[in-house]
């Protein structure tokens, strides 16, 4: 079996909030996971702009759109009037999914809206989506390309089989030599702390809801393989075609 | 950066405090987020004793929080009449693929939670695009109180959405229906949900959206069940944004109807455990 490689850095996230205990549960829930990492959690725009005017280079920043210090808008100004080495993706929390307020923050950079009340897992999810700039094909882009093909195909992180592609792929997609479908399922057991079996049989009922889903992007992957579209894909040539497309997005 | 002019600014920010919904929803945000990062917590660092012990009362937290998270932004929206619904002008929106993307959230939040409803779209309307003059966040909003209303009247629903030449909707179940003096009521608001069973507030909501709207509808029952035609004002093509627009914006607002529609399923169908 080929040596996978070690993980690199995960994901660093700011995030601010004005209320202590959301702060808190971010935190406690950052803990429990190693793809997106905290690296400050505030509770008013001031701190979020000197943490960036100190150089602190978070990947991605999420936002609440209501700090008690400051008006949104003229934060997003700060920000962007900052001419930062390297734009972090932002994520604004927004209470509501009025159709105008959401063009106005995107015309304003925002490239990403997450509404109140949200889950934890949906979160980090986009944190780890947006996290990485484009660039140089790191470890970050490829996880932001995984996450990037797993909304294309509507997958749903309360499936646990889609957070056990995420991981797999996360391991499989850099490795230059491919290996087994079985070693995926022991690398990912090992790191999620299951069996390899629990692995294999979410990851197919996850797959069974894509193929269920027919979206296009499944579609193309169907027909990578010349099955019909809603035909229910085996977890190995999901993780293959995957994992090939993102190492071709991404020149590796 | 695209600056926005003063007027579009203030409204930015009123929209931003989202009034009596938004301060529920961030009420809720940490309530439920506190459940998450606690049963997060207790899966990476307790015994299974305690994790056995702890999940049911976790599980049932986390309904209770979606229950009266849907019945407090319902309340909120009531409360609020037609009249502050909505803060900003409607403006074009492209129906047939909102319609597509709402149909398509039903059938993926059904089936992860293991129903046999069918939610269809029919297109009978001729044209590459339908234009309305709404908004997508309140269509989102009809769309998923008519679809929860179904739902709880029964099981393996059949939904449809018949989109027509004309570019008004129909919306039909054949959950059984209701009496039809009472939901023409609920719909004028001339019922309120109070003084009925208690069952009909999604109808007195839909009422209140569409006068929010501006747009007309007129119950047309099916054979089997509930019917609603739905006319919207109809509205010159303009410059694609949200569904219409490039994908990557697409999926965006996709991804913030689809949690209009989770807030009323987790409430009606139960909350996804994960599996």
């Amino acid at each position: 079996m080929n040596e996978l490689p070690k993980r690199d850095a995960p994901i660093r996230m700011l995030v601010a909030d004005g209320d202590s205990t959301q702060l808190h549960n971010i935190c406690l829930y950052a803990d429990c996971q190693r793809v997106v990492e905290v690296c400050a959690a505030v509770s008013t725009g001031r701190e979020v702009l000197r943490l960036l005017r100190d150089g602190l280079c978070p990947d991605v920043l999420v936002l609440d759109s209501l700090l008690q210090d400051c008006d949104f808008l003229t934060l997003l100004e700060q920000i962007n009037d900052m001419n930062l080495p390297r734009r972090p993706a932002l994520a604004a929390v927004v209470r509501t999914s009025r159709s105008r307020l959401c063009e106005n923050l995107l015309t304003m950079g925002v490239d990403y809206l997450i509404l109140k009340p949200y889950a934890l897992e949906q979160l980090f999810h986009t944190a780890a989506m947006l996290g990485a700039q484009a660039g140089e094909p790191s470890h970050a882009a490829i996880v932001r390309r995984i996450h990037w093909h797993m909304e294309a195909l509507r997958a749903d992180y309360r499936l646990l089989g889609v957070d056990y592609f995420v991981t797999g792929l996360r391991e499989f997609v850099p490795q230059e030599q491919s290996c087994t479908v079985e070693q995926i399922y022991a690398r990912v057991a090992s790191l999620e702390g299951v069996e390899a079996d629990s692995v294999k049989m979410a990851m197919h009922r996850a797959l069974q809801q894509l193929s269920a889903l027919n979206t296009a992007e499944y579609c193309e992957i169907c027909a990578y393989y010349g099955h019909p579209p809603h035909k229910v894909l085996t977890n190995k040539e999901f993780l293959l075609w995957m994992r090939q497309r993102i190492r071709r997005e991404l020149a590796l | 950066m695209n600056e926005i002019d003063t007027q579009q600014r203030e409204h930015t920010l009123e929209a931003l405090r989202g009034g009596l919904r938004g301060r529920f929803a961030g009420a809720f945000c940490v309530l439920q987020s506190s459940v998450e990062a606690l049963s997060r917590y207790l899966d990476a660092n307790a015994s299974a004793e305690i994790r056995a012990a702890a999940e049911p009362m976790l599980a049932g937290m986390t309904q209770q929080i979606a229950e009266l998270e849907r019945l407090s932004a319902n309340a909120a929206d009531l409360a609020l009449g037609s009249r502050g619904l909505l803060l900003d002008e409607p403006r074009p929106i492209e129906l047939r693929s909102q319609l597509t993307e709402l149909c398509a959230g039903a059938r993926q939040e059904l089936a992860l939670r293991g129903r046999a409803d069918a939610v269809l779209l029919e297109d009978q309307n001729p044209f590459p695009t339908v234009w309305a003059l709404g908004d997508e966040g309140l269509l989102a909003c009809i769309f998923a109180n008519l679809l929860s209303n179904s739902l709880t009247a029964g099981q393996a629903v059949e939904c449809r959405v018949t989109l027509y030449a004309d570019g008004s909707f129909r919306y039909t179940d054949n959950a059984g229906g209701m009496d039809d003096e009472l939901a023409q009521n609920l719909l004028d608001g001339t019922a309120q949900p109070a003084e009925t069973l208690g069952g009909e507030m999604g109808l007195s909501l839909v009422g209140g959206y569409l006068r929010a709207l501006g747009w007309s509808s007129t119950l047309e029952p099916s054979d089997a069940g509930f019917g609603l035609h739905v006319h919207p004002r109809a509205a010159d093509e303009p410059v694609p944004t949200g569904f219409s627009g490039p994908e990557g914006e697409r999926r965006r607002v996709s991804a913030m109807l689809r949690a209009v529609l989770n807030r009323e399923l987790n409430a009606v169908l139960g909350v996804v455990k994960k599996t």
